[in-house]
Formats: structure tokens, sequence, C-alpha cells
């Protein structure tokens, strides 16, 4: 065991200073962008510098749905599944949540109360996450358009919602949005942080990337998974169920992607609104690839791209550096990942020569 | 005669590697030069340098007695060199003209002129007696149909030196003779060809001259008059290989698996397999003889249970296991050598522990409640390395990391470790090098010996003959004949492999 | 229901396709030469603020905010080429972060630029007139063909122009080789890379005047996010249409009418929400999608494989 973990620490070094040079080339770009539109070019640096210093109450707030969205992906992606439909099925995982909670009895325990919103939550989650699972499964549709798809139906589901059966209309004028939730149902924040909306769902973020960790690590679930992403003939041929596996990874997913919706609701908004969702699930996708798909560094890197988005938001608000140059940041940063960089490509050619000689 | 090619003192290096150390050759117009030799010998080297998609580092190439640097395929092309891959170069979707013309096509206002295109091709199709119909979608042909389609792309574009690697290795025995006609007739029409193949029987009916390789060097080269087959395997291995391995007396017991009159569906969703019934028992190696694509993977596919078949029974141990799922089979005893070791067998980018434990990762002691011992597990890996000889320092590593003939050894030391009572082996010795065949065909005598069934599907006629106690001969998805060892020879089984005769049956000749 | 509502509605549906029209193309011609490319959203949006961009600083000239969103989107989906081809990105990933960055750089520089939030109107713009066409125009339903933009007829001229290219010249075939068989297309002497190069770009340009047409046809504006899922329904058509431009022209239509008959309910005051209403393109191209995949018809790297039976698989 010593060997393997020696093995495995080795390998996570490896790939962090890789993916801090990845970063820090992103910041470079992304501040000269800055300058030559005029901005300061720091900006974005001393906001992340900031993030993770004084206003750590932000990038605590930010950090847990990002780490969750993350982890949604990283489970999916070792099996060879884009989910990209996490938008979709945070907002769903939030509309039932926010059902949930206000059909609940108002004396009801909060600990109670917060567990069946969740629950609620994850399984309407996982639920819409079957719909492009099965039709992967079974009718082989590609899944990175199926959720595509299903993310718009969604948000104009909630739209439908908010502007229907679930408008609050205790209020004089009619809101775009929900009640807002009895206060039994609402997640507690971490007063150290207040006023941040900083809560506990960075606590929850952490406990749901170690339960992800040692099922990849740790149960057989987690190997099949492994083996289907890496070869799913081989899996059928070894007695496995490739179908059953993307099934449960898709459920597994959506239910982490509901977490989401339920802790941005009973936490930040305490109410049902539209638009609450800043592509949570598109963010997912780059703090998992920064952490190379690992449920351990998605924690880090979900840390640094809260940092990043809340340094985004204080630059807007104090600077007047628009604050979509974190997305900006981002999708350098997705690139400058995917792309095989040079040092890669001759690693590669070197194995296949040691081959050849046929 | 005149020379058409020479590749002279041709040295090519790969860190660590010598691919070619100082090989000549030389082919004049007009004659067929056999390329010979095992795996990792060095041919495709010397004849992807020839075709220009690598560069040699020493040495020099001329053509038609000058010298040129072959810096591409489109520059090979340019100078008459035509190569027919091993592994079509073909797509599927687009019809038989379209992939011919590709790249050369001849343009009329802009637009592509099919008359012109077709008219020409005739003509080739004409001199060489390699008739195909163009407007059929590749999918559709047969393979000897689709390797015809390989040497018109090479003579579309002018070749008068045609390189081809390993050609019969997919066709039938009529099929074979039907190439080797066309080879024959290339010949007289002034070509020069340079036939690679491991099929030394083919190579004395048909070259004028032959080279043999072993590990980058030239062993042997002599004209085709004065070579024999002993000759040639010694050149080729460098020693005796006895591929005769007696076993115990042939006395089998009861029935292990039993296939009923089982049909199935291939992958495209057409008819592959029509009620075939057979039988292995223990203590015996059942053969199935059969050029592939003949259902032979069909069947194995519905034994092994990784389809449903459309109708039939198969059991196991007596039990109907038709509708049971692979890892319930498993379990049972079964265990399935794939033919596509490397690409269904393995998953390549996980370490060579997953690879090994994948039949017990999820059984005790190996684990309980779905949660793996990874340290009981990280042992039984290190074991099996260690007894089936798998070179690696630390099975942790990537299987990538491994050499092609480890990568066979892990998938073989898994299947192996699970004692089982049915080996299902198929293509088991394809891509293997000639020492190699050895232990396995050891180690699938010694299962037979231990009163275990075998069956063995292999395309390699020699194979069956020297290892099954009953052949079994398959053409188009269904038993053609059976025989017990001994009862027929080559000549005779390759008769019912093309369907020409049925056992028992219409003899159509 | 008479003549003039139904060819009204038909006329409805046209004006709607054309943006999906042309975003399928840019993906149909990628899709044949093998690149799994789903940033046409993200092409189209760049395409709509570049539109929107140039009329404002040309003072109002439409024309040159169409040329100039063709270009532009040319240029941006160079960027993905560029990561594609050379670098050799995974096409999703790489789709992905092109339309992450389109939306991050459409919403920057409408602050950097031009100092607003959320949408930019032009100052001036003027207009382009559509065409009408002299016989057509009076022939009942038929007529719906006439009085469409210019970039509409560009749309439906550039499907059979792909049609003959794909399918009639060298080109063609280079691209249908490259998405078959990489392998096969170097021994031919093709150049995968640059057949590759030429439908991205292409695709880029089409984009680039699909988004255009949105910001300066349909309406006169720039919001961000505009596109709204339509590089995704453009996608979905090109599958279900199976890479074939007269199919995929087909059910751009199809979709087009699917929301062009939404747009009616809506007006019509049925009690139903305009939410739902507009999740029916959505809800189409999902069944769309299953439906073709439960056929068989485009596996989604570019081969097109043949109808067939299923056989049942274990696991």
């Amino acid at each position: 065991m010593n060997k393997l973990m020696h093995k495995r620490i080795a390998d996570a070094l490896n790939i962090t200073v890789r993916q801090v040079c990845l970063i820090l080339v992103s910041l470079v770009l992304a501040s000269i962008f800055l300058g030559v539109s005029g901005y300061e070019p720091l900006a974005i640096v001393k906001g992340i510098i900031n993030g993770l210093s004084s206003d750590i109450a932000g990038t605590v707030r930010w950090a847990a749905p990002l780490i969750l969205a993350g982890l949604a992906i990283c489970v999916t992606y070792k099996a060879e599944v884009f989910n990209l439909g996490v938008d979709g099925q945070l907002y769903m995982g939030a509309a039932a949540g926010t059902a949930v909670a206000l059909v609940l009895p108002e004396g009801l325990n909060k600990a109670v109360s917060l567990v069946i919103v969740f629950l609620a939550a994850m399984i309407a989650g996982a639920l819409f996450a079957m719909i492009p699972a099965l039709l992967k499964v079974y009718l082989d549709t590609n899944e990175v358009v199926s959720t595509l798809l299903l993310n718009f139906i969604a948000v104009l589901f909630i739209e439908y919602l908010v502007n229907g059966p679930m408008m609050d209309r205790t209020a004089g004028t009619n809101l775009n949005a929900s009640e807002v939730l009895p206060e039994n149902t609402w997640l507690p924040r971490i007063s150290f942080f207040e006023p941040s909306s900083a809560n506990i769902g960075f606590y929850i973020a952490v406990v749901v990337m170690i339960v992800i960790a040692f099922l990849f690590y740790k149960t057989t679930l987690g190997h099949e998974i492994k083996m289907v992403g890496s070869n799913p003939v081989l899996a059928r041929y070894a007695g496995m169920k490739p179908k059953k596996t993307i099934l449960q990874v898709m459920a597994i997913s959506g239910a982490i992607a509901g977490m989401i919706g339920a802790i941005e609701v009973t936490a930040v908004q305490h109410r049902l609104l539209t638009g609450f969702n800043p592509d949570f699930g598109f963010d997912g996708i780059v703090v998992s690839l920064l952490a190379n798909n690992n449920p351990i560094g998605v924690v880090f890197s979900g840390i640094f791209f809260g940092s990043l988005k809340n340094g985004g938001i204080n630059m807007e608000r104090l600077t007047d550096v628009p604050s979509a140059v974190t997305e900006i940041v981002m999708a350098i940063i997705i690139v400058t990942i995917s792309a095989k960089f040079v040092l890669p490509r001759l690693k590669a050619r070197a194995a296949k020569v040691k081959k050849g000689g046929e | 005669m005149e020379l058409a090619v020479e590749m002279l003192n041709i040295s090519k290096f790969y860190p660590g590697v010598v691919a070619n150390d100082d090989v000549s050759l030389a082919v004049a117009k007009g004659e067929i030069l056999g390329l010979i030799g095992e795996n990792g010998a060095g041919k495709s080297t010397m004849m992807n340098i020839l075709y220009g998609m690598s560069k040699p580092d020493l040495g020099l190439i001329k053509v038609h007695g000058e010298e040129v640097k072959i810096d591409s395929p489109n520059t090979a092309i340019k100078l008459g060199i035509g190569m027919v891959h091993q592994h079509f170069m073909l797509m599927p979707n687009l019809t038989v003209l379209q992939n011919i013309i590709l790249g050369k096509a001849p343009v009329k206002n802009g637009l592509i002129d099919v008359k012109a295109a077709k008219s020409k091709i005739q003509e080739i199709m004409d001199t060489y007696n390699l008739p195909v119909n163009l407007d059929e979608r590749i999918y559709q042909l047969s393979v000897g149909e689709k390797q015809r389609v390989e040497i018109i792309k090479s003579l579309y574009r002018g070749a008068n030196i045609l390189i081809m690697d390993e050609p019969t290795a997919v066709l039938t025995p009529t099929e074979t003779d039907k190439l080797l006609e066309v080879m024959r007739q290339l010949k007289n029409q002034g070509c020069a060809i340079i036939f690679i193949t491991h099929k030394l029987r083919e190579v004395m009916a048909i070259t004028d001259q032959i080279v043999v390789m072993r590990k980058g060097v030239v062993t042997g080269s002599l004209a085709t008059t004065e070579a024999n087959t002993e000759l040639l395997s010694n050149y080729m291995v460098g020693r005796e290989v006895d591929l005769k391995i007696p076993g115990e007396v042939y006395r089998p017991g009861c029935a292990i698996l039993e296939v009923d009159n089982v049909s199935a569906l291939n992958q495209r969703g057409l008819p592959a397999l029509h009620g075939v019934s057979l039988e292995v028992r223990e203590g015996e190696v059942v053969g199935i003889a059969g050029v592939e694509g003949n259902g032979q993977t069909e069947l194995i596919e519905a034994v092994s249970g990784m389809i449903r078949p459309t109708g039939g029974q198969v059991k196991f141990h007596g039990k109907d296991v038709t509708d049971e799922p692979v890892r319930s089979r498993r379990e049972a005893g079964m265990s399935h050598i794939p033919e596509d070791r490397l690409g269904t067998g393995t998953a390549k980018n996980c370490s060579i522990r997953d690879n090994l434990i994948l039949n017990r990762y999820y059984q005790r002691p190996y684990s309980k409640h779905s949660i793996m011992d990874n340290k009981k597990l990280m042992d039984l890996a290190d074991d099996l390395c260690r007894d089936f000889q798998v070179k690696t320092p630390d099975s942790a590593r990537a299987l990538s990391t491994l050499s092609g003939g480890n990568m066979q050894k892990v998938v073989f030391a898994r299947e192996m470790e699970a004692d089982p009572s049915l080996l299902i082996a198929a293509q088991p010795t394809r891509g293997v090098d000639i020492g190699a065949i050895e232990s396995i065909h050891r180690k699938i005598i010694e299962a037979r010996d231990k009163r275990k069934g075998v069956l063995l599907v292999s395309a390699e006629l020699d194979e069956i003959l020297s290892l099954a106690d009953r052949i079994l001969v398959m053409y188009e998805g269904e038993i053609m004949a059976e025989f017990k060892r001994g009862e027929a020879d080559e000549r005779k089984i390759a008769e019912y492999m093309t369907g020409a005769k049925r056992q028992g049956g219409d003899e159509n000749e | 229901m008479n003549v003039t509502v139904i060819s009204d509605m038909l006329a409805s549906m046209i004006r709607i396709a054309t943006p999906l029209m042309l975003m399928a193309l840019g993906g149909l011609l990628c899709q044949r030469a093998g690149v799994f490319n789903i940033a046409l959203e993200g092409f189209s949006l760049m395409g709509a603020f570049a539109a929107i961009a140039f009329v404002q600083v040309s003072g109002g000239n439409v024309w040159l905010g169409l040329l100039g969103a063709a270009l532009v989107g040319a240029i941006y989906s160079a960027v993905f080429a560029l990561f594609v081809t050379r670098f050799k990105a995974d096409n999703i990933i790489a789709s992905i972060a092109m339309n992450m960055l389109a939306t991050g750089l459409t919403s920057y520089l409408l602050r950097a630029l031009f100092d607003v939030q959320g949408r930019i109107a032009p100052d001036k713009i003027n207009k382009i007139s559509n065409i009408s066409i002299p016989v057509l125009k009076d022939i009942p339903i038929l007529n719906c063909l006439s009085g469409q933009s210019i970039v509409t007829y560009f749309a439906m001229i550039m499907v059979a122009v792909v049609y003959i290219v794909l399918f009639k010249t060298r080109t063609g075939l280079n691209i249908c080789a490259v998405g078959e068989s990489v392998d096969a297309a170097m021994t031919a002497g093709v150049k995968p890379a640059v057949v590759r190069w030429k439908v991205i770009l292409t695709s880029g340009a089409f984009c680039g005047l699909a988004g255009a047409y949105l910001s300066t046809i349909t309406v006169s504006q720039f919001s961000e996010d505009m596109v709204q899922g339509r590089g995704f329904n453009a996608f979905t058509a090109m599958v279900f249409g199976n890479a074939h431009p007269v199919f995929t022209a087909l059910v751009t239509l199809l979709f087009g009418l699917a929301d062009a008959i939404g747009i009616r309910i809506e007006l019509s005051g049925l009690n139903l929400s305009p939410s739902i209403i507009k999740m029916f393109p959505f809800v189409l191209a999902i069944v769309a999608l299953a439906i073709s995949s439960y056929t068989g018809k485009l596996k989604t790297r570019g081969v097109i494989g043949a109808k067939r039976k299923r056989r049942e698989v274990n696991g």
C-alpha cells in the first residue's frame, strides 16, 4: 500500500506543478488582455489574492458549489461520459427542494427538514440526469447534445414555475420568484464569515469529496467506473455491465448537481428564482479538468476558482473591470489544459518509437 | 534484367532498438520477391521506408537505376511504388470508385469527371482481371474484393512496383489462389512485387527470390528454387522449432459445454450463425477451423455470454446458461482469451494490476460488501506477474509500458488464474512470435491434460491440426464437417472451409 | 385556417430557420471531416456581437455588419481549429471552451468597447430590405418564399453549394475521406489538417453570418447570450439530417416550424405559459436526436452507418 501511495503522491505533485504553470500562463494572458483594453492589468490577480486572504468569505461561498460541480463532472468523466447537464440537473434539484421546503410543517426540526429537502433535490437531480442516461444506454444517443438541450428545457421549466404555480403571491406585486422558504429550511451560514453568504455547504462539499474519493479508490463500483471508461468492450467481456455503470454514474452526478441547487436555494437565495445559477455546471468542467479529474484535487481547484469568481465580482464592484473576464480566464485555462502541448507530444512520440522496429 | 528497386545498406535506428541493420534487397522488373520474418523482424520498417512513411538513417534507395529520396507516400507514388496494406486503408461508407480516385480524381469544369475515372479503372480491371463493382460501398464487399480494390488503387496511380503486406492473412484458400493468379498477371505485365508474408508455402509457390529477416538483419537471401520450408524456418527463427506437442492419450469425459442449434446476429444486425451445434468435453480440445468472418466470432460471443442468441441453447455443466450474463458464466468456470487481446482483452491506460484483477476484484476475499482490499489485490497481481513471467518492476505501472508480448501474457495470466473448466481460446497465437507460440500451445495442451475443456478457434490450420482432438469446420455460420485428429489433412479441410463441400450433404463441386 | 395564415406561418418558419440552416451547414461540414464541432453556439455569438459592433462603428451599415461578422466568425473559429488540429485537443472540451470564451468575451467587450451592460442597440441602423421575388409573391402559400432577407436566400443557395461541393468535387471527396478514415486519406496524399482547417473556418464564417442575422435582421440589437441554444439545435438538426445538406436543411425548417407554431399559440392567447412554448424546439430536438440514434443514422464520429436491426448485448 505504501508503494502505491508514494506513486500517487508523486503523480499528484507532478500534475499540480503542471496545472499551476497553466494557471499562471492563463492569468498572464488575461492580465495582458485587461491591460490592452485599458483596465488595470493586475486587477484579476489582486482579486484572487484578495479572495484568499481578506475576502476569504467570498471564496468559501463560491467554492462550495464549484467543488460540487467539479465532483459531478469528474464522476462521469472517469467513465468517459460527458455530463454537460449539471446546470439543468441543478435547477431541477433546486425546484424540487423548494417545493418540498414549502410544504414541510414549520415546526419541524431544522436538521430533519434540511435532510428531507436535500434528499428531494438529489433525487430530482438524479432523475433528470436519467433522461440523457437512458437515452445513451438504450438508444446510443450522444449525451453531450442531449444534456445540453435538457439544460435549456430545465431553465425554461424553472421560468414556468416561478411565473406560474410557484409564484410568490404574498407580496403586493407579482415577483418572478417563489415564496420565501420557511426559516427551518435555511441552510446555516458560517457565522464567522457573516455577512457573507458563505455557508456550511462548503463542509458538505468536502464531505461529498471524501465519499467520492472513497468510491473511486476503494469500492468495486469505482473500479468498474475506471474500467468502463477505459475500455467498455473489455468491461463487458470481463463480466461487468457498462450500461448499468453508466446509469449509476449519471445518477450520482445528477444527485450531486441537485445538491448544488439545494444549497443555493436554502443557504443563499432562500427562495427559488430564475437565473440564480451562473453556469456552475460549465464551471465545474473547468474545475474538474484543472484537477485532472481527481476528486481530492477538485477541492483545491474549486477553492481556486472560488477565489477567481469572487475576485471577479469584487473587481467589478470596486474597480469597474467587467467580471466577464473570469469567464475568459476559465476558457483560456480549459483550452490550455486540453491542448496536448509540446512536452507531452514528445513523450508520446518517444513511447511510440520504443515500440517501433517492425 | 533491369532492377526496378534496390534498397542498399538500409539502417534505421530508434532509441534503444535497431529496426534495420544494413539491410539490402533488390527486385527486378517482372519479378516477385518474398520478404519473410517474424513480427518485429524489421520487414514493415523496410517497407515503410520504401513507401516514404519513414526515412532511413543510413543507406540509399534506387528506383529504376536512379538514386532517389523518398520523403512521403506522394513521392513514392510518383516513382511508381504502390502499397497494398495489410490493414486496408479503405473508407467503409464510400463507394469503390470514391476510394480508388481519392487524391487523384480527374476533374472537368471543377467537378469530378466520373466517366473518365470509370473508364480508366475499367481498363485496369480488364488488364489484370480484377473485377469489382465500382458503385458498391466498401462495407458491402467481401475481404477478397476489398483487397482487389486496394490493388486497383495502386495501379490507378501508375504503380509498377507493388508492396504487398501480408495480403493472404485474411483470405480463404480459394481467394488466395485467385490473388496468386493476379500476382502472376502483374508479374507478366512487368510489375515488380515485394510480397511480405509468413506463410512459407505461398512464398515457395509464387516468388522468384526470398529474403529472410530476423531482428533487423538479413539472415538469408536466396533464389526460391534453392529454398525449402525447413531452411526458411531456420533462417526466420534461428533454431529448429517443433510445433508438435505431445499430449496424453485422448480420453474425453463428460460434456462441459453443449451448444444446441444456436443462431445469432453479427454486429451489423445480420444473421451470422445458423443453428450451430457442438460439444466440448472434459480433457479435449475442440478446434474450430475456418477463415475469419464465418461466424466464429458470434459463436464465441454466444458461448461466453456477450450476446444473446436469436435461437438455440447454450448449456454449461449441464445447466442452461443461454440467458445468463457473462459474469455468472465466468464464475461457473468459463475463461475466455479474446481474439483481439490488445483491443478487447486489455485496458491500456489502466495499470497492469487493474488488468490482472478483472476476474477477482469483486469476489471474497479480495473485496467485502463492495469494498476492495487493495493490499490483497496487489499481492494477487504481483503473484500472477511472477508466475507467468510478466516482465515489469511494478505491477502498478500502466499496461502500456509493457511490450506487446508481455501484454499478451497478462491476458493469459488473468484467464488461466481463474482455473477454468472451459477455456475459450480465440486466435490465441495471432500476432505472437514463433517462440512464444510454443509456450501458448503447451499451456493449451496442459489444460486439456488436466481434464479441462478447450474451445479453440483459429484461422491457422496448422495450429488446429496440431492441437485439436476434434476439428469442426465452419463456413458462413454453419458447421460443414467434423473430423477426429488424423482423419483429415489440410487439403481436405480446406475444401470444407470454402463451402465447396459439406459433410453428409450435397457436394457441389 | 385560411391561406394567408398558412403562408405567414411558413414565412415565419423560413425566417426562424435561416440562422439554424447556416449553423447546421457549418456543423455538417465539420462533421463530415470528423470534427465534432458544437462550438457553433459560440461562433454565432461572436458574429452577432461583431455585426452590431460594425454597424455602430460604421454609422448604420448593415452590409458591413454582415461581412464583418462572417470574418470575425472565421477568425474566431481559427482558434478552435488551431487547438483541435495542431494541439490535438479534445473536440468537445475545445468546443465548450470556445462557447465559454465567446460568452465572456462578448460580455466583456460590451463593457470595454461600448461601456454598457447587458445589451446594446446601435445608434443608427439601416436595415436591409427584404427581397420580393416577382412572380412568386403572388402564388398562394408558396409566396412564403418571397420577401425574405438576402441572408435567407444566401443560406438556401449555400445548401445547394455544399451539396455540390461535398458530393461532386475533389474537395468534398477529401472532406468525406478525412472523416471516414484519416489513415486512408493520408496514404492517398490528402492532408487531414488542411481539410479540417478549411471546414472549421467555413463553419466559423457561416455561424458568424447566422449570428449577424440574429442581431441585425431578426432584431436590431445585441444582447448577452442571444443565441439561446440555437447552436445546439442546429447541431441536432445536422445529426438528424444525417449530415446531408438537403435533409439537414429540411430538418432546420422543421425546427423553425415548431418555433413558429409556438409563437402563434402564444399570440393566440391560449392559456399556455410562454416558457413552456419556448421548450418546443428543444423537446423536438431531443426527440429527433433519440430517433436518429435509434435508427442508427449518424454515429457521432462522422461515420454514417447502415440501418441495422439491434441485437441484444449483455450488459
